[in-house]
Protein backbone atom coordinates (compact mmCIF):
# COMPACT_ATOMS: atom_id res chain seq x y z
CA UNK A 1 0.00 0.00 0.00
CA UNK A 2 2.75 2.54 1.24
CA UNK A 3 5.05 1.88 -2.49
CA UNK A 4 1.79 2.54 -3.94
CA UNK A 5 1.37 6.04 -2.57
CA UNK A 6 4.82 6.34 -3.17
CA UNK A 7 4.74 5.53 -6.58
CA UNK A 8 1.73 8.07 -7.38
CA UNK A 9 3.03 10.71 -5.37
CA UNK A 10 6.54 9.94 -7.81
CA UNK A 11 4.35 10.46 -10.78
CA UNK A 12 3.12 13.72 -9.40
CA UNK A 13 6.37 15.44 -9.01
CA UNK A 14 7.99 14.03 -12.30
CA UNK A 15 4.28 15.46 -14.07
CA UNK A 16 4.68 18.95 -12.73
CA UNK A 17 8.23 19.43 -13.07
CA UNK A 18 8.05 18.46 -16.83
CA UNK A 19 5.18 21.29 -16.82
CA UNK A 20 7.61 23.53 -14.86
CA UNK A 21 10.22 22.96 -17.85
CA UNK A 22 8.05 23.19 -20.40
CA UNK A 23 7.15 26.97 -19.06
CA UNK A 24 10.52 28.19 -19.04
CA UNK A 25 10.64 27.25 -22.77
CA UNK A 26 14.62 26.98 -24.12
CA UNK A 27 15.93 29.76 -22.28
CA UNK A 28 18.46 32.16 -22.72
CA UNK A 29 21.53 30.58 -24.86
CA UNK A 30 25.23 31.84 -22.87
CA UNK A 31 25.14 34.57 -20.68
CA UNK A 32 25.77 34.57 -17.21
CA UNK A 33 23.78 36.93 -15.54
CA UNK A 34 20.87 35.19 -17.22
CA UNK A 35 21.85 31.82 -16.73
CA UNK A 36 21.46 32.77 -12.42
CA UNK A 37 17.92 34.25 -13.68
CA UNK A 38 17.33 31.32 -14.83
CA UNK A 39 17.08 29.49 -11.60
CA UNK A 40 14.66 31.71 -10.55
CA UNK A 41 10.78 30.95 -11.83
CA UNK A 42 11.40 32.42 -15.41
CA UNK A 43 9.83 36.16 -15.67
CA UNK A 44 7.45 34.88 -18.75
CA UNK A 45 5.75 32.92 -16.10
CA UNK A 46 5.03 35.65 -13.56
CA UNK A 47 4.43 38.28 -16.38
CA UNK A 48 1.39 35.53 -17.32
CA UNK A 49 0.38 34.85 -14.10
CA UNK A 50 0.18 39.00 -13.16
CA UNK A 51 -1.79 39.45 -16.87
CA UNK A 52 -5.05 38.57 -15.32
CA UNK A 53 -4.80 41.15 -12.32
CA UNK A 54 -3.19 43.82 -14.87
CA UNK A 55 -5.47 44.79 -17.80
CA UNK A 56 -2.51 46.87 -19.50
CA UNK A 57 0.85 46.38 -19.81
CA UNK A 58 2.40 49.13 -21.12
CA UNK A 59 5.76 49.22 -23.23
CA UNK A 60 7.47 52.47 -25.41
CA UNK A 61 7.22 52.20 -28.95
CA UNK A 62 10.00 54.07 -31.49
CA UNK A 63 8.79 55.67 -34.39
CA UNK A 64 11.06 56.95 -37.24
CA UNK A 65 9.44 59.64 -39.09
CA UNK A 66 10.84 62.52 -41.87
CA UNK A 67 8.78 65.32 -43.60
CA UNK A 68 8.97 66.47 -46.50
CA UNK A 69 7.67 70.41 -47.58
CA UNK A 70 5.25 70.51 -50.57
CA UNK A 71 6.01 73.68 -50.95
CA UNK A 72 9.91 73.28 -51.24
CA UNK A 73 8.95 70.35 -53.62
CA UNK A 74 6.76 72.43 -55.40
CA UNK A 75 9.25 74.92 -56.36
CA UNK A 76 11.91 72.41 -57.21
CA UNK A 77 9.59 71.03 -59.93
CA UNK A 78 9.14 74.60 -61.15
CA UNK A 79 12.53 75.05 -61.57
CA UNK A 80 13.18 72.22 -63.79
CA UNK A 81 10.62 72.54 -66.26
CA UNK A 82 11.80 76.22 -66.49
CA UNK A 83 15.05 75.28 -66.74
CA UNK A 84 13.69 72.65 -69.94
CA UNK B 1 0.59 61.98 -32.47
CA UNK B 2 -2.16 58.96 -32.01
CA UNK B 3 -1.53 55.56 -31.25
CA UNK B 4 -5.27 53.25 -32.46
CA UNK B 5 -6.54 57.00 -32.36
CA UNK B 6 -5.54 57.98 -28.70
CA UNK B 7 -3.21 59.79 -27.46
CA UNK B 8 -0.14 58.44 -26.05
CA UNK B 9 0.22 58.18 -22.24
CA UNK B 10 3.67 59.72 -22.35
CA UNK B 11 6.34 60.92 -24.81
CA UNK B 12 9.51 59.64 -23.59
CA UNK B 13 11.97 61.39 -26.45
CA UNK B 14 11.74 63.16 -29.70
CA UNK B 15 15.41 63.33 -31.17
CA UNK B 16 16.81 64.35 -34.53
CA UNK B 17 18.30 60.62 -35.88
CA UNK B 18 20.60 61.40 -38.73
CA UNK B 19 23.55 60.26 -36.99
CA UNK B 20 21.88 56.69 -35.89
CA UNK B 21 23.48 53.69 -37.88
CA UNK B 22 21.77 52.26 -40.70
CA UNK B 23 21.15 48.94 -41.90
CA UNK B 24 20.76 49.03 -46.11
CA UNK B 25 19.95 46.25 -48.23
CA UNK B 26 19.38 47.13 -51.97
CA UNK B 27 17.37 44.70 -53.60
CA UNK B 28 17.70 44.80 -57.33
CA UNK B 29 15.29 43.00 -59.52
CA UNK B 30 17.51 40.87 -62.49
CA UNK B 31 14.64 39.85 -64.34
CA UNK B 32 14.69 40.17 -68.12
CA UNK B 33 11.94 42.83 -68.11
CA UNK B 34 15.24 45.33 -66.19
CA UNK B 35 17.82 45.00 -68.78
CA UNK B 36 17.68 48.19 -70.90
CA UNK B 37 18.10 50.14 -68.18
CA UNK B 38 20.09 48.22 -65.92
CA UNK B 39 23.67 49.35 -66.70
CA UNK B 40 22.20 52.85 -65.31
CA UNK B 41 20.89 51.01 -62.23
CA UNK B 42 23.75 49.67 -61.20
CA UNK B 43 25.78 53.10 -61.82
CA UNK B 44 23.06 55.09 -59.72
CA UNK B 45 23.47 52.50 -56.97
CA UNK B 46 27.12 52.48 -56.59
CA UNK B 47 26.88 56.65 -56.82
CA UNK B 48 24.62 56.14 -53.68
CA UNK B 49 26.40 54.09 -51.75
CA UNK B 50 29.28 55.90 -51.86
CA UNK B 51 27.37 59.10 -50.90
CA UNK B 52 25.01 57.58 -48.10
CA UNK B 53 27.55 55.27 -46.31
CA UNK B 54 29.58 56.09 -43.34
CA UNK B 55 31.61 54.35 -41.14
CA UNK B 56 29.08 53.03 -38.53
CA UNK B 57 26.58 52.06 -41.30
CA UNK B 58 26.49 48.35 -42.96
CA UNK B 59 24.95 47.88 -46.53
CA UNK B 60 23.84 44.13 -48.00
CA UNK B 61 23.00 43.88 -51.92
CA UNK B 62 20.52 41.28 -52.56
CA UNK B 63 19.30 40.31 -56.40
CA UNK B 64 16.16 38.51 -56.84
CA UNK B 65 14.40 36.69 -59.93
CA UNK B 66 12.00 33.78 -59.13
CA UNK B 67 13.81 34.39 -55.45
CA UNK B 68 16.30 36.41 -53.49
CA UNK B 69 19.76 35.54 -53.53
CA UNK B 70 22.33 37.81 -51.15
CA UNK B 71 24.69 38.89 -53.71
CA UNK B 72 26.99 40.64 -50.52
CA UNK B 73 26.13 40.31 -47.00
CA UNK B 74 26.40 42.68 -44.53
CA UNK B 75 29.96 44.60 -44.43
CA UNK B 76 31.31 48.47 -44.27
CA UNK B 77 33.24 48.13 -47.05
CA UNK B 78 32.17 50.07 -50.00
CA UNK B 79 34.45 48.81 -52.30
CA UNK B 80 32.98 45.32 -51.61
CA UNK B 81 29.51 46.86 -51.76
CA UNK B 82 30.11 48.70 -55.06
CA UNK B 83 32.00 45.67 -56.32
CA UNK B 84 28.65 43.19 -56.21
CA UNK B 85 26.84 46.12 -57.53
CA UNK B 86 29.00 46.70 -60.82
CA UNK B 87 29.23 42.34 -61.42
CA UNK B 88 25.50 42.01 -61.50
CA UNK B 89 23.60 40.78 -64.78
CA UNK B 90 19.92 40.61 -65.50
CA UNK B 91 17.97 38.59 -67.87
CA UNK B 92 16.73 35.71 -65.72
CA UNK B 93 13.13 34.43 -66.37
CA UNK B 94 10.03 35.50 -63.57
CA UNK B 95 9.88 38.36 -60.89
CA UNK B 96 9.13 37.46 -56.91
CA UNK B 97 8.74 41.03 -55.88
CA UNK B 98 6.52 39.95 -52.53
CA UNK B 99 8.63 37.18 -52.07
CA UNK B 100 11.88 39.14 -52.39
CA UNK B 101 10.91 41.57 -49.99
CA UNK B 102 9.72 39.45 -47.05
CA UNK B 103 13.37 37.48 -47.18
CA UNK B 104 15.27 40.96 -47.82
CA UNK B 105 12.99 42.24 -44.66
CA UNK B 106 13.99 39.60 -42.60
CA UNK B 107 17.54 39.50 -43.07
CA UNK B 108 17.64 42.99 -42.47
CA UNK B 109 16.19 42.23 -38.86
CA UNK B 110 18.44 39.36 -38.29
CA UNK B 111 18.78 38.49 -34.38
CA UNK B 112 23.22 38.71 -34.27
CA UNK B 113 22.75 42.63 -34.72
CA UNK B 114 21.30 43.71 -31.52
CA UNK B 115 22.68 47.41 -32.01
CA UNK B 116 20.53 49.90 -31.74
CA UNK B 117 20.22 51.32 -35.78
CA UNK B 118 17.80 52.43 -38.34
CA UNK B 119 16.90 49.75 -40.71
CA UNK B 120 15.93 50.03 -45.10
CA UNK B 121 15.60 48.77 -47.59
CA UNK B 122 15.52 50.24 -51.29
CA UNK B 123 14.00 48.08 -54.01
CA UNK B 124 14.81 48.91 -57.30
CA UNK B 125 12.01 47.52 -59.71
CA UNK B 126 9.75 48.14 -62.61
CA UNK B 127 7.42 46.45 -60.29
CA UNK B 128 5.97 43.45 -62.25
CA UNK B 129 5.43 40.86 -59.77
CA UNK B 130 4.32 37.75 -61.74
CA UNK B 131 5.75 34.76 -59.59
CA UNK B 132 5.59 35.53 -55.83
CA UNK B 133 3.73 32.87 -53.62
CA UNK B 134 3.10 35.85 -50.90
CA UNK B 135 1.02 38.37 -51.11
CA UNK B 136 1.74 42.09 -50.75
CA UNK B 137 -0.44 41.82 -47.60
CA UNK B 138 1.85 39.45 -45.91
CA UNK B 139 5.07 41.60 -47.60
CA UNK B 140 3.77 44.69 -45.73
CA UNK B 141 3.27 42.92 -42.63
CA UNK B 142 6.80 41.49 -42.52
CA UNK B 143 8.12 45.08 -43.32
CA UNK B 144 6.47 46.24 -40.04
CA UNK B 145 7.42 43.72 -37.96
CA UNK B 146 11.06 44.41 -39.11
CA UNK B 147 10.78 47.93 -38.65
CA UNK B 148 12.25 47.99 -42.45
CA UNK B 149 11.39 51.61 -44.11
CA UNK B 150 10.87 50.48 -47.59
CA UNK B 151 11.64 52.57 -50.76
CA UNK B 152 10.57 51.40 -54.45
CA UNK B 153 12.61 52.86 -57.29
CA UNK B 154 9.95 52.11 -60.23
CA UNK B 155 12.01 52.11 -63.78
CA UNK B 156 8.91 51.29 -65.85
CA UNK B 157 8.73 53.17 -68.30
CA UNK B 158 4.99 53.65 -67.77
CA UNK B 159 5.00 53.82 -64.23
CA UNK B 160 1.58 53.61 -63.71
CA UNK B 161 0.84 50.22 -64.31
CA UNK B 162 2.80 49.25 -61.47
CA UNK B 163 2.75 52.36 -59.31
CA UNK B 164 -0.19 51.67 -56.93
CA UNK B 165 1.25 48.53 -55.52
CA UNK B 166 4.72 49.79 -54.99
CA UNK B 167 3.20 52.72 -53.32
CA UNK B 168 0.92 50.44 -51.03
CA UNK B 169 3.74 48.53 -50.35
CA UNK B 170 6.55 51.33 -49.26
CA UNK B 171 3.76 53.80 -47.85
CA UNK B 172 3.03 51.42 -45.37
CA UNK B 173 6.40 51.24 -43.75
CA UNK B 174 7.02 55.49 -44.10
CA UNK B 175 9.52 54.96 -46.70
CA UNK B 176 7.84 56.14 -50.46
CA UNK B 177 7.94 54.93 -54.59
CA UNK B 178 10.48 57.12 -56.88
CA UNK B 179 10.12 57.14 -60.61
CA UNK B 180 13.33 56.75 -62.78
CA UNK B 181 12.85 56.16 -66.55
CA UNK B 182 17.10 57.03 -67.22
CA UNK B 183 19.89 57.58 -65.99
CA UNK B 184 19.69 61.15 -64.87
CA UNK B 185 16.13 60.43 -62.96
CA UNK B 186 18.25 57.44 -61.25
CA UNK B 187 20.27 59.74 -59.98
CA UNK B 188 17.58 62.01 -58.48
CA UNK B 189 15.95 58.76 -56.70
CA UNK B 190 18.61 58.12 -55.31
CA UNK B 191 19.44 61.69 -53.76
CA UNK B 192 16.02 61.71 -52.71
CA UNK B 193 15.98 58.39 -50.69
CA UNK B 194 19.64 59.58 -48.93
CA UNK B 195 18.01 63.03 -48.10
CA UNK B 196 14.51 61.30 -46.33
CA UNK B 197 17.18 58.69 -44.73
CA UNK B 198 19.18 61.30 -43.67
CA UNK B 199 16.39 63.81 -42.29
CA UNK B 200 14.80 61.25 -39.68
CA UNK B 201 13.45 61.85 -36.45
CA UNK B 202 12.94 59.27 -33.81
CA UNK B 203 9.92 59.85 -31.33
CA UNK B 204 9.55 57.33 -27.99
CA UNK B 205 6.33 57.26 -26.78
CA UNK B 206 4.02 54.98 -24.24
CA UNK B 207 0.77 54.09 -25.70
CA UNK B 208 -2.20 54.86 -23.92
CA UNK B 209 -3.53 51.23 -23.91
CA UNK B 210 -0.84 48.39 -24.63
CA UNK B 211 -1.40 44.55 -24.54
CA UNK B 212 0.83 41.54 -26.14
CA UNK B 213 -2.18 40.54 -28.24
CA UNK B 214 -0.14 41.09 -31.38
CA UNK B 215 -3.09 43.27 -32.36
CA UNK B 216 -2.18 46.14 -35.00
CA UNK B 217 -1.95 49.45 -33.85
CA UNK B 218 -2.33 52.01 -35.92
CA UNK B 219 0.07 55.00 -35.54
CA UNK B 220 -0.86 58.46 -36.97
CA UNK B 221 2.14 61.35 -37.08
CA UNK B 222 1.17 64.78 -37.90
CA UNK B 223 3.22 68.13 -37.65
CA UNK B 224 1.72 71.96 -37.08
CA UNK B 225 3.38 73.22 -39.65
CA UNK B 226 1.62 73.97 -42.62
CA UNK B 227 2.67 72.12 -45.84
CA UNK B 228 4.18 69.59 -44.27
CA UNK B 229 4.00 65.64 -45.13
CA UNK B 230 5.15 63.46 -42.51
CA UNK B 231 6.51 59.63 -43.90
CA UNK B 232 6.29 56.79 -41.09
CA UNK B 233 5.10 53.28 -40.59
CA UNK B 234 1.18 53.31 -40.93
CA UNK B 235 1.50 51.12 -37.16
CA UNK B 236 2.82 47.99 -35.41
CA UNK B 237 2.08 44.94 -34.28
CA UNK B 238 1.51 44.19 -30.26
CA UNK B 239 4.21 41.55 -29.75
CA UNK B 240 6.52 40.86 -26.31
Amino acid sequence: MKARELKALLTVVTALSACLVAQQGPGPKTDSSSSALSAMPSSHALTEAAAGALSVRVREVNVLFSASDWRVVLSRISRCQTSR
Amino acid sequence: MSDNGEEPQSLTYFVRQSDLPLRLGILVDVSGSVESVFPAQQQAAEIFLQQTLRPSDLGSIITFSDQARVAQDFTGKLDALTGAVHRLKAGEASTAIYDAVKTSCKNLSREDDRSFHRRALILITDGEDNSSISKIEDAISTSLQSEVVLFAINTNVVPAFTDSLLKKLTENTGGRVLHARGPSELKMAFRKVNEQLRNQYLLGYKPANWQADHSFHKIHVTTLRFGLRVHCRKGYYANE
